[in-house]
């Protein structure tokens, strides 16, 4: 596969740039932008994965220091997520060997980014014109454990995040990030945060390094396993996409202090939406060529 | 008694010796290598490193007799190809139908010293692959059920192959320099799959193989890439294990500076 190094440069210092003004992993941006450049979506897929321990690596460690890592909770959603991995991968090998797996990939992309972006733009749309933004945190503390939740069996203590719960949730809420990783090459901070919020009840200054750290060990799982099973993981293009990402980081870092708040999730929101659009329209319109060959 | 050992023992003795005989004089009518032909080619390895350009293969060879004809075949390595036919679902194109090959070379190419002459000889295509339609054989075929016309994809894929470079457009000519001595030029593109490339040289008289020859290019991946290539192919789990430490690597140097800055 030959594509140009300062492409791969300039898509990682741009992914890298919009997640340091937002503040988000980035993956789900690069997938798609690796695809559209004409990278094979399992290798992009792959690739992707081992890119994600380093962005997760340099993470985990701010948490770390401050001591805002569970471990504990982090360790029971990494067997869920090492689980999830399994799962996902067993799904791309099995629909890479019926053709679809590009489709897969492509409608896993169009319903969670379109889900997902469609309703940040609601989201912080309507915060923009109410003029401040709506503590939507306050409603959702009170329904810490619902009640099916409550009656799962296995309970144990988390001491660290002051919870006792089911090991099947955290373990429930790493096999989707599992699956994730396997699938689309995507670490899922974006649904795994408000799940260990909403659902697992965790302190929200927990949040954030317990999912990293698990995403770490998920995807550095899910690279070896696309290794094996399909040569998938290209580490020269995982090089150029990592430096490029963070140079851009920086920048974006930079450029965070200028655009905030609902008016930068609205930005967010609409790059969302745009690669979701572009996937669509991939997938929609009249392809040039009726006829696709693999080797 | 005796009499009855000795006479089987005899005939197996005989008719060992004939089968040997009888596959020998096959085989001979089959290949006789070396009395009329010789062959050689003008680089047996081609090194494919960063900024690589595609190449050249000439390949010189001598026969020792003038009115034959020859034919030359070059082929990569063999792999399976699926081709996927797009059909509209739900508004989405999506690949529907298949026809899979399972043994197509990577790389194929050939020249003939006139332009035609292999439309006769169907040992030749048959047997010995000159032309691209001997590249598609019957028995090699799966495909969906519903699909009764294999043509449009096998042209498909021959389409897509000729625009990468990797299928001819049409056969290169051999160039007679004297009556005897003859050359051929293969141009290998840019995006040449590696492996192990296979030269056959066949000599052809009046419809029958009366010599051939084998020479063996080697196109091998060089420098880091090709290093990292190899690696991901044949120690994949520690390729893995290695990607997964450069990235632990990557990430745990970038918070550092970052801490300093």
């Amino acid at each position: 596969m030959a594509v140009a190094v300062e492409e791969i440069f300039l898509l990682g210092f741009f992914v890298g740039f919009v997640s340091g003004v937002f503040g988000v992993g980035g993956g789900f941006l690069t997938t798609p932008l690796l695809i559209f450049m004409g990278i094979p979506p399992t290798v992009a897929v792959g690739t992707q994965a081992s890119q994600l321990v380093a962005s997760g690596t340099s993470g985990v460690i701010g948490y770390w220091k401050k001591g805002y890592v569970d471990f504990f909770v982090g360790t029971v959603m990494l067997c869920g997520g090492v689980v999830g991995t399994v799962f996902g991968i067993i799904i791309f090998e099995l629909m890479q060997y019926l053709g679809q797996i590009d489709l897969v990939i492509s409608l896993l992309y169009i319903i969670l980014m379109g889900s997902v972006g469609g309703m940040m733009l609601f989201e912080s749309v309507f915060s923009l014109s109410k003029g401040k933004r709506k503590s939507v945190k306050h409603e959702f503390n009170r329904f810490n454990s619902p009640s099916l939740i409550s009656r799962l069996p296995y309970k144990m203590r988390f001491p660290r995040s002051k919870l006792y719960i089911s090991a099947f949730v955290p373990a429930g809420i790493g096999f989707v990030s599992g699956f994730l990783v396997s699938t689309m090459g995507v670490g899922g901070g974006f649904l795994l945060v408000p799940a260990m919020i909403y659902i697992l009840g965790m302190p929200a200054y927990l949040v954030a390094g317990t999912s990293l750290f698990q995403i770490i060990f998920t995807s550095a799982f899910s690279t070896i396993m696309h290794a094996v099973t399909n040569n998938s993981v290209d580490i020269l293009l995982a090089l150029f996409l990592i430096i490029g990402g963070v140079i851009g980081a920086r920048f974006g870092v930079m450029a965070s202090k200028k655009v905030k708040g609902a008016r930068a999730r609205v930005i967010l929101a609409l790059i969302v939406l745009a690669v979701c659009t572009k996937m669509a329209v991939h997938l929609f319109l009249t392809p040039d060529n009726f006829f696709v060959t693999v080797m | 008694m005796r009499v009855a050992v000795f006479s089987r023992l005899a005939l197996l003795v005989v008719s060992t010796v004939f089968f040997i005989m009888n596959t020998n004089a096959a085989y001979a009518q089959d290949i006789r290598t070396g009395d009329h032909l010789v062959t050689q080619v003008s680089n047996d390895f081609i090194d494919v490193s960063a900024g690589f350009g595609g190449a050249v293969i000439d390949l010189f060879g001598d026969r020792n007799d003038a009115n034959t004809d020859v034919a030359i075949v070059v082929e990569g390595p063999k792999r399976r190809v699926t081709i996927w036919q797009k059909e509209q679902v739900m508004g989405a194109w999506v690949n529907r139908y298949f026809v899979s090959f399972d043994s197509v070379p990577v790389f194929y190419s050939y020249a003939l010293d006139k332009r035609d002459f292999i439309i006769n000889n169907s040992e030749l295509s048959e047997k010995h692959n000159v032309g691209i339609e001997a590249l598609f054989k019957e028995e090699q075929i799966r495909k969906s059920r519903s699909i009764d016309d294999i043509e449009v994809f096998r042209n498909a894929l021959v389409e897509e192959r000729k625009n990468l470079g990797v299928f001819p457009q049409a056969p290169e000519m051999v160039e007679f320099l004297n009556p005897y001595f003859f050359r051929a030029r293969f141009k290998i593109p840019q995006s040449v799959p590696t492996g192990e490339y296979k030269i056959h040289t066949y000599l052809v008289k009046d419809g029958a193989i009366i010599d051939r020859a084998v020479q063996a290019v080697s196109i091998k991946q060089v420098g880091i890439n090709g290093l990292f290539l190899r690696m991901a192919k044949e120690n994949s789990f520690f390729y893995g294990l290695g990607c997964i430490l450069f990235a632990f690597i990557a990430g745990w140097f970038v918070s550092a500076v970052r801490v300093k800055v």
